[in-house]
């Protein structure tokens, strides 16, 4: 009749389609459970500061945290590297960027005034405004995301990211940058609300400096990462009129 | 074991052997032609790679298996997971595409920025001496996902005595099978 390697072959087979099946159609369960989120979103920039940078990179950026508090030494030898070719020099050695370690005053102590060329950086914080009714869960500004956790969906990426364009015409640049993104693994955790919120990535001008930038469009949008297939894209809030980015003074 | 085996060998002849070899070679190359089919299909050069390293964890871990896509007339979103090489290099890395620059008139020719979602900085340090990832960089963009299926890979790669036997096992039962 069959031999055992026969039966073991027929065995094998029937399972590798059985698990193939199960799992193609998981994946489309993906397309069909789709759903759109709904969500606000207000983002206002608040200032600009220009950078100066400890620990510096020879490329163009390249943080690294450096717990070490400023010294003239060190202050002396980013000077001379930074008359050779641009960096942008980090100041805070602290995590993150935060409001309080860029203190105009604190910046212009630390400057030699001989050097110039930092001035020509500038690096963008963006705040996320406070929600006006606080407390009151009916009329908060929510961004809610849990339509998106159905049972194929292992976590959702969410990101904010700021378009604008440098330039006009012909040598027009079309920029797409992400300043903030969250990982969100639970359902609980899906309803979004950021007040005072603060860009988490340094936004900075692919030519050096926000002088000719456009206005700015800021979307949410999230990308949901399923156990198996397809990978599934969306926008879950825009800003409703563009931003200007505040002119130096 | 393989006496009965040995045995119908002898038996077949020379015309069989040669027979065999030829199912064996048309396996071989179906096989081929149907990985640079996909190739085709998707344009990209490998349309189907295993993740390698942590770092776009909680959502890719170590061997698990993507499918890929170029897309031939738009350029890469922000968001968008990315597979490159850095040229000089042959580790694909899997990371995100977190800025994109380019002309208005000349979409395809951008610049990229990409970060792996664990990493707590940018891909600068591993693009050697490029400033910003070009679109030739790029293999494909993620768009499917299986996981734990690309750890045999890994495997493989890591006890080189494994592939050999196995390839060894494979060919030995091309050339006995009778049908």
């Amino acid at each position: 009749m069959y031999s055992s390697l026969q039966r073991l072959n027929n065995l094998s087979t029937f399972v590798t389609t059985c698990t193939l099946a199960l799992l193609a159609a998981i994946s489309l369960s993906s397309f069909l459970l789709a759903t759109t989120p709904t969500g606000e979103l207000n983002v206002s920039p608040v200032q600009m500061y220009d950078y100066l940078i400890l620990r510096c990179d020879r490329r163009r950026r390249g943080v690294r945290n450096d717990k070490k508090p400023p010294s003239s030494n060190s202050l002396l030898t980013l000077v001379r590297l930074s008359l050779s070719f641009p960096i942008l020099i980090l100041f805070d050695g602290r995590n993150g960027l935060t409001t309080r370690g860029l203190e105009p005053g604190l910046l212009s102590r630390l400057a030699p005034p001989t050097c110039k060329l930092w001035s020509s950086f500038d690096c963008l914080i963006l705040v996320i405004p406070p929600c006006d009714n606080d407390g009151d869960d009916a009329t908060t500004t929510i961004t809610d995301l849990r339509p998106l956790f159905h049972w194929n969906t292992k976590q959702v990426f969410l990101y904010l990211c700021a378009e604008y364009t440098n330039g006009k015409g012909g040598s027009q640049l079309d920029n797409e940058v992400v300043i903030w993104d969250r990982i969100v693994r639970r359902r609980q955790d899906a309803r979004i609300r950021i007040e005072n919120g603060q860009n988490k990535y340094y936004f900075k001008e692919h030519s050096g400096n926000f002088r000719n930038v456009s206005e700015a469009q800021f979307t949410l949008k999230y990308n949901v990462m399923p156990y198996v297939g397809p990978l599934t894209y969306g926008e879950g809030g825009r800003t409703k009129s563009k931003v200007q980015f505040p002119k130096r003074t | 074991m393989f006496n009965e085996e040995l045995k119908a060998l002898r038996r077949m002849g020379f015309r069989q052997v040669l027979l065999q070899a030829l199912n064996f070679a048309a396996v071989i190359a179906s096989g081929l032609m149907m990985w640079k089919g996909l190739g085709l299909l998707t344009n990209s050069e490998s349309p189907i790679v295993v993740v390698l390293s942590g770092s776009m964890e909680p959502a890719f871990h170590r061997g698990d298996l993507l499918f890929l896509t170029n897309p031939v007339n738009e350029p890469y979103q922000v968001g968008d997971i990315t597979v490159y090489k850095i040229p000089g290099e042959d580790i694909p890395i899997v990371h995100r595409v977190i800025e994109s620059h380019y002309l208005h008139d000349t979409p395809l020719d951008q610049e990229i920025l990409t970060k792996g979602d664990n990493n707590p900085y940018d891909d600068i340090s591993l693009y050697k001496n490029l400033k910003w990832l070009e679109r030739r960089h790029v293999v494909g963009k993620v768009r499917g996902f299986l996981p734990y299926v690309g750890y045999v890979t890994i495997a493989m790669n890591d006890f080189p005595q494994l592939k050999y036997a196995l390839l060894g096992i494979m060919g030995l039962f091309a050339l006995i099978q009778r049908e």
